[in-house]
């Protein structure tokens, strides 16, 4: 070891200060430190490491947790079942392995266990084990993951001047008792690569280089970490890993693939990183932000979380099997990322290995399924609820505006109304005998056919038409249609409706069946046969229910009648809307009476009418028909009238009997309906004032329109129950027996909630610092970031099969600093990066290659190849072409032409990004779940169809062919080519300085002896071909500099690609 | 050329290294993936496939799969599952006995009546066997007795995106490894210079779309990725040398790149390098192998004539079968085809009569070429779509305009060759064409965890190809959320009654 004895012991020195100091504070030293650990090996066979991942892998599937599984009734994952007296056998008998069934049975030639057709065996090792385990008295104990963290964990007295920090004395530890040293340390350039790297996903520029290589000081590693933590780029790169986690995406996923409309999340998680928000909060925000005490617009954005699951579009869909496919797709995401635990193994029977019955799983699903959603989606335009509005500042000081103007015009009108006596008094004086509605357009007896179409009584373009067979039958004096259910009735050349249009519809209606739903009548404005905006009109078991949707049901208005009308009676029905856009202002009347209604939902915002392609504004209503869904089987129909108004009480009892307006005109009472009459249909100067109302609001659904909209979590006010559905399925029974209650999984610590038990209960659960899983989980997830492996190694699994920690006191030692560091990611982070750990050189020596080849030991400093983003990310900025805005709505840089339509017509186009959008950070880019960016998923990006917090890490021929030939990196090449060519004059100094930019170093005199071979055969070959050169230099947008030569910018551009692909640029070592 | 040379210091050194490679990159691997994946480090290595000695679970019987997947739902009654008395009673309400409680979609559940629609084209039957065919798979029908046909397949999923990702993932859930992955992870690949999973789909179809996900790798590595081929442009996506790059200039980069990562490589003793630098070799190799694959224009005139006029036409059809028999001679393991357009909703009877017309001659083709060169015997060809359509009428039932919902109770697939019993039919529905039946014609009500002798659950046809391959599918695993997860989930049958 080539270590400075006096540096490094400074160094040391104030790593450990560093604990205590800045921003990053991680809590004064209150774990035991110093008291000696036992390094020797435990004479007992301890059960978690040693028996329970055996035991788990043969003899579970059959004899472990799931009881629907289990063989002959006998469990061996808990020792009530292990020691059971079965009829005088003990499948355990602790202390005496001879008389233990589980012994005779897996040393047994004749009938062996685990049985040969399970293609399991167990090893001589593995049976002396578990002889061994037993005869020392068979303890069972918990896994490992499930044991609270120890209150103190002594940290390991080593010797030797190598350890920085404390991390290291854990490493160093385990590295003398496998009689391992550590690696020297990296090269100042190396480490200063890697940690750039690790820390903001680019690579380090040359003053950052050469500033690290002149600070001599002890603090400059400290100074470099500082600098990168409060880079911006720190979030960028810290979020990564969480969007894979989260399963973020800006497509819904599943057939159409639309585009989904959550970018804020992403920018959120982005700037919770910046900032630095302590890990408990992170979590409780995303799980459970809507339930803080007014929580602020980030919180709320935040538990778009539990929004970024696929959602579908496909036509025939059923939206409970979707809803219950979405909540079950948050547990799943909860458990492997909070969690760390297979959770949803559990939804379909007992989990086979992991302390979770299928009871707990749906107990958990308690928590995420509260929700007022629809299942099912329409389109981009129409966000599906609940969600949530983002005006910027402009739009919302114009919303504030347009608040006011409608609350202005309600004041008009309640002013006037309230002056109105006058005029009333006057026009009650003079006011006409025989009654008049104005305003009603249309009234249709359907006893007068022109051709097939049912004629207006009245003057106006609307007439009736019938869909499909349609019979009538003879109603008092004139006709009534009936409906099958498949058949319906087109009202058509009605004005078009928006929210803020008025109407009333009167009608005869004979329901002779009373369906648990039907259709009665619709306006539809937007929607396929997934779904439907606009006005509709349901009978539901006899009740009336009358719906203006946009997105239903969060961002709707409803009401539903509490009565019923009768069944195989003829009732009148009347529905109005005074375009309000409140509840309050929908109304039913059954036989003329304003029935007593319940509100059902009463948030709308933003219009609803014609979006996009979807769009069907007419002026068309039908009665019974609806795409591909249920009309009004076995109605009947008779009278119907429309009205351009919301009409008032008394014209609908006029329309209802024929005579009430007559009789009040007549006689001059009742004076208050009659006052209504006067100011809904007669006083011009309230009809103006209605108007008013009107456009205010108008104009507000104007206003609303063009502001960002983005689903979120809200919970809804009366919990939503779960069942536990048998083997999974959305539609198997929902009982009393299946119904559960919301809770946690009994091998965890209780819950213990205060108030109420929902998200945000579970959120501080899973944050309590006597959560054993929460912070482990987390800290095993920033070693990944910067080792590219966990301590544990299956990173989403810290269940019995996931793998043993390869240094647990390290890790458990992290986790409760983490928790008393106030979850504090970047000291966390901090503590990492500057550990002699992480600082060695990760080159590899002989002994080490055969000790161990995949580093668990960490006897090397880590390497691995560059992920995706970073690759793209390094080229753009090697060659000053990245564009480097923070957050901000996705971009589409250079892909292929076509490939999001090419099987998929249903698919939004692809429009490549202009200019500097070309040249984001890949974290910005489009992610299209069906078709994700191909040079993502070919560096193992995932699709961010489902939670991953391990990518994979491949070598393909691909990925060279896309380095080498992607407009992307030749562009990349080009422009980094000719930024050499101006900067420098000799091909050595222009090679050093491209090497360099990509790859954090010079090159040494053998790589540069290559390259410089490299630019002289290409200088060569261009100076023969100007053309091909001519052609190179118009490779991607940015225009080529036209002072330099071709055949020089050419020949650079190859030399560039060539260091551009090695590895010394590829991967981070 | 940088070619290996075991003399070379660096490759010896290297020669130590793939133990470890190995060793490492197979961590976590089931058992027989790992034998496949020692036998030697030729280039093909690079996808971390082998070549030659691979170890099967037993003998196989198919070298290759052809998988002519016809997306959308193809119409059984209208085109193999002959049910004449849906014509007789054209009209009539679908009897409640024989739809039973199953679920519909939402786009037929609400219908007042369920009217049965008979098939508008006529049958007649063929060959020794004497299947029964539509009349417009004139040519399939000559390939009667090499046809292998289940009638009785059923399926998890009503709609299409759930249906086509189970039927190529064994799970509806997004994530999982398709099939093609599963049997390039378990079995590697049988050529040196093009991947062992290649993707092809027709053109300018529209319908119902296709997912990346259909063809990914799920959990396992992405190197079992399924390469999509597409027909003009790159075959293969930034296979050609860019613009101003020339043959000789990207050979001597390459060159100069072999360098410097070798050079690497002695700093660093890091196996990775090496398998990079293969790489670069292999992607060089595969710019002229992939053209040399996709360009068919030396094929002589008679085959063109034998897959039809559209086979001039890059990207149909009729195209992509007459590539996909290029590809299986040069030992490709997993030929995917998709062929979209089969979703008839309404307007069933022209939409059938075009999608046959697409597909019946180049399918008839693919089956004689392969016979023709005697591959038939180990290539096996299979057709068939994600779930298949209800006897009764979706919506009001008219001459022309009618179609069929989704149906996922009973639908047929047909497979040639590979050790598939030729000539045969397994399997029957009622006669109403709505359920799967038994011998003598009584509605049975199979589910996917027992097998039924007689009904074919997805995953008993999963079980099944892979058992032609030569695979025992409930050894085929790979360690995923703590469990040896494989294609089939805990389900699948290999159905024996379908060898030859």
């Amino acid at each position: 070891m080539t270590l400075d004895r006096r540096r490094s012991k400074l160094v040391f020195v104030l790593a450990s200060v560093s604990w205590v100091i800045g921003a990053l504070v991680w809590p004064a030293q209150s774990i035991a430190h110093g008291t000696t650990t036992d390094t020797t090996p435990p004479k007992k066979v301890n059960f978690s490491r040693d028996i329970l991942p055996v035991l788990s892998d043969k003899c579970f599937k059959c004899h472990g947790p799931d009881s629907e599984s289990r063989m002959a009734g006998m469990r061996l994952d808990r020792a009530d079942g292990a020691f059971a007296n079965r009829s005088g056998k003990f499948p355990i008998v602790p202390g005496k392995p001879e008389h233990s069934m589980v012994v005779q049975r897996i040393t047994s030639k004749d009938a062996p266990m685990p049985p040969p057709d399970s293609g399991k065996t167990l090893s001589q090792a593995q049976i002396k084990l578990l002889i061994e385990w037993i005869r020392e008295g068979a303890e069972y104990d918990k896994l490992w993951s499930f044991e609270p963290l120890p209150k103190t964990i002594p940290i390991p007295q080593v010797k030797g001047a190598w350890p920085r920090n404390d991390i290291d004395r854990f490493v160093l530890a385990r590295l003398q008792k496998e009689k391992l040293s550590p690696s020297p340390a990296a090269s100042k350039p190396r480490w200063l690569r890697r940690v750039t790297l690790d820390l903001t996903g680019l690579p380090p520029t040359e003053k950052e280089i050469s500033d690290f290589q002149k600070d001599d000081s002890p603090a400059a590693y400290e100074t470099v970490v500082d600098r990168l933590l409060a880079s911006p780029h720190f979030g960028e790169r810290a979020a990564v890993d969480w969007l894979d986690a989260a399963r973020y995406s800006d497509s819904y996923g599943y057939q159409s693939d639309l585009i989904m409309p959550v970018w804020p999340y992403r920018d959120w998680v982005i700037k919770a990183f910046n900032q630095n928000l302590p890990y408990d909060r992170f979590l409780t925000d995303q799980l459970a932000g809507d339930l803080l005490p007014n929580p602020t617009r980030d919180e709320r954005i935040a538990t778009a979380f539990n929004r970024l699951h696929r959602q579908s579009n496909e036509g025939g869909s059923i939206a409970l099997e979707f809803k219950t496919a979405y909540a079950a797709d948050r547990v799943d995401t909860f458990g492997t990322a909070v969690l760390g635990l297979t959770v949803g193994c559990a939804r379909c029977h007992d989990h086979k290995f992991d302390p979770i019955t299928q009871r707990e799983y749906y107990q958990l699903f308690g928590y995420f399924n509260s929700i007022d959603e629809y299942g099912l989606l329409l389109s981009t335009e129409i966000v599906p609820s609940p969600s949530m509005l983002l005006p910027t500042p402009d739009q919302e000081a114009k919303l504030r505006d347009l608040h006011s103007a409608c609350g202005a015009a309600d004041d008009k009108l309640t002013q006037d109304r309230a002056a109105a006596e006058p005029a009333f008094e006057s026009w009650l004086k003079s006011r006409p005998l025989t009654s008049t509605i104005p305003d009603v357009v249309a009234h249709f007896g359907f006893d007068k056919l022109d051709k097939d179409h049912f004629q207006n009584d009245l003057p106006g373009p609307a007439f009736g038409e019938k869909l499909g067979s349609v019979d009538t039958v003879t109603h008092k004096s004139r006709k009534a249609v009936s409906l099958d259910g498949d058949n319906g009735l087109a009202i058509r050349g009605l004005p078009a409706k928006e929210r803020s249009d008025s109407f009333t519809w009167s009608f005869l209606v004979d329901d002779t069946r009373r369906d648990p739903t039907a259709e009665v009548l619709l306006h539809r404005t937007g929607g396929t046969d997934v779904g439907f905006c606009g006005f509709d009109l349901l009978l539901e078991d006899g009740h009336l229910t009358a719906r203006v949707m946009r997105a239903w049901p969060g961002n709707a208005v409803a009401i539903r009648t509490n009565g019923q009308i009768p069944k195989g009676a003829w009732s009148h029905i009347a529905w109005s809307w005074d375009g309000s856009g409140r509840a309050k202002g929908l109304k039913l009347y059954i036989d003329g009476h304003l029935a007593e209604s319940t509100v059902l939902e009463d948030s709308l915002w933003k219009k609803i009418n014609a979006y996009g392609d979807l769009g069907d504004s007419r002026g068309d209503w039908t009665f019974s028909q609806r795409f591909r869904d249920k009309g009004f089987k076995g109605g009947e129909i008779a009278d119907v009238a429309f009205a351009t108004r919301a009409l008032s009480p008394i014209e609908v009892a006029q329309l209802a009997d024929g005579h009430s307006l007559t009789d009040a005109l007549a006689s001059h009472t009742p004076i208050q309906p009659l006052k209504e009459y006067f100011e809904s249909a007669i006083d011009p100067k309230i009809r103006a004032d209605r108007a008013l109302v009107k456009s205010a609001q108008l104009a507000l659904a104007d206003g609303e329109e063009p502001v960002y909209e983005m689903p979120i979590m809200q919970e809804t006010k009366k919990p939503v129950p779960a069942y536990l559905l048998a083997r999974g399925n959305y539609d198997s029974p929902r009982n009393a027996q299946t119904l559960v209650r919301r809770d946690v999984p009994k091998a965890l610590p209780p819950l213990e909630c205060v108030g109420p038990n929902n998200r945000l209960a579970l959120a501080k659960w899973v944050t309590r610092p006597d959560n054993p899983l929460t912070a482990r989980v987390a800290v095993n997830r920033f070693w990944q970031m910067m080792f590219g492996t966990g301590l544990v190694e299956t990173t989403e699994n810290f269940g019995i099969q996931g793998s043993r920690p390869s240094h647990k006191e390290l890790l458990d030692y992290l986790a409760l600093r983490f928790i008393k560091s106030g979850w504090n990611v970047k000291a966390l982070v901090k503590t990492i990066a500057l550990s002699a750990t992480y600082r060695q050189d990760s080159g590899r020596n002989p002994k080490l290659k055969d000790a161990d080849p995949s580093n668990r030991l960490l006897a090397r400093g880590p390497s691995f190849r560059l992920s995706a983003e970073m690759i793209r990310d390094t080229a753009l900025s090697a060659a000053g072409l990245l564009y480097d805005k923070l957050g901000g709505a996705p971009v589409n840089p250079y892909q292929p032409a076509g490939i999001w339509q090419e099987n998929n017509t249903m698919s939004p186009p692809f429009v490549q990004s202009k200019g500097p959008d070309l040249f984001r950070r890949s974290i910005y880019s489009t992610w299209k779940r069906t078709t994700p960016v191909p040079t993502m998923l070919l560096f193992d990006a995932t699709s961010r169809e489902a939670c991953v917090v391990r990518r994979p890490m491949t070598n393909t021929p691909l990925q060279a062919l896309a380095l080498l030939n992607d407009v992307q990196y030749v562009e990349a090449a080009r422009v980094l080519a000719e930024l050499v060519l101006k900067r420098e004059h000799s091909d050595q100094a222009r090679i050093d300085l491209a090497f360099e930019r990509l790859a954090g170093r010079k090159a040494d005199p053998a790589e540069m002896a290559i390259l410089m071979q490299t630019l002289k055969e290409q200088r060569e070959i261009y100076a023969k071909t100007p053309d091909d050169a001519a052609r190179l230099l118009k490779s991607g947008s940015t225009p080529p500099d036209a002072s330099l030569s071709p055949v020089e910018i050419a020949a650079m551009t190859v030399t560039v690609q060539t260091i551009l692909n090695s590895d010394a640029v590829i991967w981070r070592r | 050329m940088n070619q290996f040379d075991p003399e070379d210091p660096v490759n010896r050194l290297l020669g130590l290294t793939r133990r470890e490679f190995f060793g490492r990159s197979a961590r976590g691997v089931g058992a027989l993936a790992l034998a496949s994946l020692m036998p030697s480090l030729a280039l093909a290595d690079v996808f971390q496939q082998s070549k030659g000695a691979v170890k099967y679970d037993h003998l196989p019987k198919a070298k290759r799969i052809i998988y002519l997947f016809q997306a959308g739902g193809p119409a059984q009654q209208d085109l193999f599952d002959y049910k004449p008395l849906l014509n007789k009673h054209q009209g009539e309400d679908l009897p409640a006995t024989v739809r039973g409680n199953q679920r519909l979609t939402a786009m037929s559940a609400n219908q007042a009546i369920f009217p049965l629609a008979g098939t508008p084209f006529k049958f007649s039957q063929h060959g020794q066997s004497g299947a029964w065919f539509s009349e417009v798979l004139t040519h399939l029908a000559d390939c009667a007795d090499d046809l292998c046909f289940v009638k009785s397949v059923f399926t998890d999923a009503i709609n299409h995106d759930p249906a086509i990702t189970f039927f190529q993932t064994g799970s509806q859930l997004a994530g999982r490894p398709s099939f093609g992955s599963w049997v390039s992870y378990g079995l590697g690949t049988t050529n040196e210079d093009l991947p062992a999973f290649v993707v092809l789909a027709s053109v300018n179809k529209g319908d119902q779309p296709l997912y990346a996900r259909l063809w990914g790798s799920g959990f396992l590595d992405s190197r079992y990725q399924g390469v999509r081929f597409r027909s003009g442009g790159d075959p293969v996506l930034y296979l050609s040398n860019p613009d101003g790059i020339c043959g000789s200039g990207r050979r001597a980069m390459l060159d100069r790149l072999g360098e410097l990562n070798k050079h690497e490589y002695r700093q660093e003793l890091d196996p990775e390098i090496e398998s990079r630098i293969a790489q670069y070799e292999l992607a060089y190799k595969m710019q002229t192998s992939v053209p040399d694959v996709t360009d068919m224009s030396k094929e002589p005139a008679e085959v063109f004539e034998l897959y039809g006029p559209d086979a001039h036409k890059p990207g149909t059809f009729a195209s992509n079968c007459l590539l996909a028999r290029r590809l299986a001679q040069k030992g490709v393991r997993f030929i995917q085809l998709y062929h979209q357009g089969w979703d008839q909703h309404g307007g069933l009877k022209a939409g059938i009569t075009q999608q046959c017309k697409d597909t019946d001659q180049p399918t008839a083709a693919l089956i004689k070429d392969l016979k023709r060169l005697g591959m038939l015997e180990d290539t096996l060809i299979v057709w068939g779509g994600e779930f298949g359509r209800t006897s009764y009428c979706q919506g009001p039932l008219g001459i022309d305009s009618f179609g069929r919902d989704h149906h996922p109770r009973c639908f047929t697939v047909f497979m040639a060759g590979g050790g598939v019993k030729a000539g045969t039919t397994y399997g029957r529905t009622d006669d109403y064409g709505y359920n799967i039946a038994d011998a003598d014609g009584n509605i049975m009500h199979p589910t996917k965890d027992v097998f039924t002798k007689g009904a074919v659950h997805v995953h008993d046809l999963q079980a099944t190809l892979l058992w032609l391959m030569g695979v025992d599918h409930t050894k085929l695993t790979f360690p995923f959320q703590g469990r040896d997860y494989r294609l089939t989930d805990v389900h699948g049958h290999v159905v024996q009654d379908l060898m030859a």
